[in-house]
């Protein structure tokens, strides 16, 4: 029962990392068509924000948390504005290109502004028991926050008018349009909740692991495996894609070797696509 | 006509003349004497990773390389040569740096070389070295693979071999009658090297392997191989990874409840952005060092107090071993060339070759020697590695890095205990 319960709990935990971080990527491609190869940057700068605003300011940690993903919203917000934008209903191809553009642009910001020193931001990490297992106080807390964030996600994009708009908006932006929706002021609200998601797993990142310029390049095969998997722009699929990749790497660490977890990523995804191959929540017509 | 005495008379006019002037257009008392023409400067190739992967660690090696040519010009050069060096920026990539090389050798023409940062970056020049014969002193370059069996004549290691990182561990396991131990790994050449290394010498030891798993380099959540070793009760967890994986197993081992009674996490640790990223948890972690600031060390261009008390005023920031290295490395060449100079009279590349191939020396990194002939030829046998541990100290709440080993260094007895 113990271990049973440490598994679920500590792929829950991964899991949610991956699910936020993967969320926004989702959000930012089904409402756009944007293929962001910049988001594991987004995440990048999310957890460098919080980290100097917790190192050289002086906030809390959920704080920084806070400020960064704010931060990031309105970063994502620029970012739709003056480059995303012109890539919209262009192919893919275009996208992948300039965002790629864009990544390798901010990994050299980064290098330059931060250096290549690996920065953490250290918070709770002493151990509570939970039925006979110890996780770290921070682990726990992201724990939560993650589900929080993808329930009040869930809540937003189904109840909201706004998130009703972003749907509308990614399921068929004619249709939206003629239903009198603003879709240019949706791709602003999404990109900007995207990165406002990046931001927080950024942040999240920070806490619990270490940051370094190159964080997002290495993140970011796994983001669009998981997206993959969860059917290309399913913000719900992302999440629940996320948690499934976790559960993965922890069971394939638990009981067979560690080497092989991250592998994990890249056999599951192979495996669903031959059984699914519009993913865990694609309908296979682009649907989100 | 003139008379015979009329003619010695101006003879002896004219002697006295030419002595005259010969006197006024010789130099003055007192006067400086004509300098000498300027001995042509020694011109020394080197190329460091100033921008991509190891731009950290290539800032490191420029900076050593430049202080090292900058104290040993102040000081009059070698035997008045001054020496020049000449950098390139390789980009951390290996077929840049192999190209870089060629360039410094061929279209350059320098006299010497100095390595680049990295085994990775360093195994693709040697043959380079080897076919120009320019002798060449590698600095940053651990793994042993680039010499052993490889007949190399031209390059040697300065460098601390990966193989003797955790000599101390192997000492200080027998020492502390260590039963049983969980060791992790990175998954990447010189790791895996240095693991089944300490896999041997452990068993050697008598010490029980009660885990023994390799990672993959990209791995980040370490919270089930922790819980992993946790499992199995072992007293000493050792970790053989980089610094991200250090900082990231150090949380882990925190977040599962693991406590051993060692923890020992390798050659990352020692620096203090250890200590920023992971805050009291580093407590009692033990590590090894390549080399120190405080050791009481001194090679051919300074002790290593002067080095680190130079470059703290030259940079502004701390050195670390990478620096040591490169500081070293000019010291062995300068060394060398010396020795040609004056048992020569010359700069003859072979009669330095043989130097740095054959000398037993010291440099502000430590001791200096390396096999001197045969297949292993150039592999650095004489560096050796430090055991250190951050102990929190009570009264100040800072952390301290002691020393545990060698025995002649160490600055506490016996490690504390999580």
């Amino acid at each position: 029962m113990a271990e049973a319960t440490e598994i679920l709990l500590r792929s829950l935990f991964l899991g949610v990392i991956y699910a936020v971080a993967a969320a926004g990527l989702a959000l930012i491609f089904g409402v756009m068509r944007v293929v962001n190869a910049a988001h594991g940057e987004l995440v990048m700068l999310g957890g460098y924000i919080a980290y100097l605003l917790w190192s050289g300011a002086g906030f809390h940690p959920l704080l920084a948390m806070a400020a960064a993903t704010l931060i990031m919203a309105g970063f994502g917000v620029l970012l739709q504005r003056l480059v995303l934008e012109r890539v919209v209903g262009k192919p893919e191809m275009s996208s992948l290109l300039l965002t790629f553009g864009v990544s390798l642009i901010l990994v050299d910001l980064a290098r330059g502004l931060f250096t290549t020193t690996l920065r953490s931001i250290v918070y709770l990490q002493e151990p509570v028991t939970v039925l006979g297992v110890s996780y770290a106080r921070n682990n726990l807390i992201t724990l939560v926050l993650g589900l929080g964030v993808g329930a009040g996600l869930f809540a937003f994009l189904n109840y909201h008018p706004l998130g009703k708009a972003v749907r509308a908006a990614a399921q068929n932006e004619e249709l939206a349009l003629a239903c009198g929706i603003d879709c240019r002021l949706v791709r602003v609200i999404s990109s900007g909740l995207g990165a406002a998601l990046a931001g927080l797993a950024g942040t999240v990142w920070a806490i619990n692991y270490s940051l370094f310029p190159g964080v997002g390049q290495n993140l970011i095969i796994t983001l669009f495996a998981i997206v993959v998997l969860g059917g290309m722009g399913s913000v719900g699929g992302a999440f629940l894609g996320g948690i499934v990749l976790g559960l993965a790497q922890v069971v394939t660490a638990r009981y067979l070797t560690t080497q092989l977890s991250l592998f994990t990523a890249f056999v599951l995804l192979l495996g669903i696509l031959l059984i699914r191959p519009q993913g865990l929540f694609g309908t296979g017509a682009g649907g989100r | 006509m003139i008379g015979r005495r009329t003619f010695f008379r101006m003879a002896r006019g004219l002697v006295g003349l030419l002595a005259a002037l010969a006197v006024a257009c010789g130099p003055q008392p007192g006067a400086p004497a004509q300098p000498e023409a300027p001995k042509p400067p020694i011109r020394v190739g080197a190329s460091v990773s100033l921008t991509g992967r190891y731009q950290v660690e290539g800032r490191m090696t420029q900076q050593g390389y430049e202080l090292a040519v900058e104290m040993l010009n102040a000081k009059g050069g070698v035997n008045g040569h001054r020496f020049e060096l000449v950098i390139y920026d390789n980009q951390s990539d290996a077929a840049t740096t192999t190209s870089l090389y060629r360039k410094l050798i061929f279209e350059d023409k320098v006299d010497f070389l100095l390595g680049p940062y990295g085994t990775p970056l360093t195994r693709p020049v040697a043959p380079l070295v080897e076919q120009a014969q320019i002798p060449m002193v590698t600095t940053e370059a651990a793994g042993t693979e680039i010499w052993r069996g490889q007949n190399l004549r031209w390059s040697t290691q300065l460098m601390t071999p990966v193989e003797r990182y955790n000599v101390g561990l192997i000492e200080l396991a027998k020492r502390l009658a260590v039963k049983a131990v969980a060791y992790v790994y990175a998954n990447t050449p010189s790791t895996v090297q240095g693991a089944e290394t300490d896999r041997g010498s452990l068993a050697q030891a008598g010490v029980n392997l009660v885990l023994f798993e390799r990672y993959e380099p990209d791995q980040v959540d370490f919270n089930v191989l922790a819980s992993k070793a946790k499992a199995t009760n072992a007293e000493l967890f050792v970790m053989n990874g980089y610094f991200q994986d250090a900082v990231n197993l150090t949380k882990a081992m925190s977040a599962v409840g693991y406590r051993p009674r060692y923890k020992y996490l390798g050659f990352t640790v020692v620096t203090e952005d250890y200590v920023k990223s992971v805050g009291d948890l580093a407590h009692c972690v033990m590590g090894s060092a390549n080399w120190l600031p405080t050791l009481k060390t001194k090679g051919f261009i300074a002790t290593n107090e002067e080095f680190v008390s130079r470059f703290r005023a030259k940079y502004g920031t701390e050195p670390d071993y990478r620096a040591a290295t490169a500081f070293g490395g000019v010291e062995v060449l300068a060394e060398a060339i010396k020795a040609s100079l004056d048992r020569t009279g010359k700069i003859d590349k072979a009669f330095v070759r043989d130097y740095i191939f054959r000398t037993k020396t010291a440099t502000v990194f430590g001791p200096y020697e390396v096999v001197a002939e045969g297949p292993d030829a150039g592999m650095q046998v004489g560096a050796g590695s430090y055991t250190i541990q951050w102990q929190k100290d009570p009264r100040t709440g800072s952390m301290k890095l002691e020393v545990l080993w060698p025995d002649q260094y160490a600055t506490v007895k016996e490690p504390c205990t999580a």
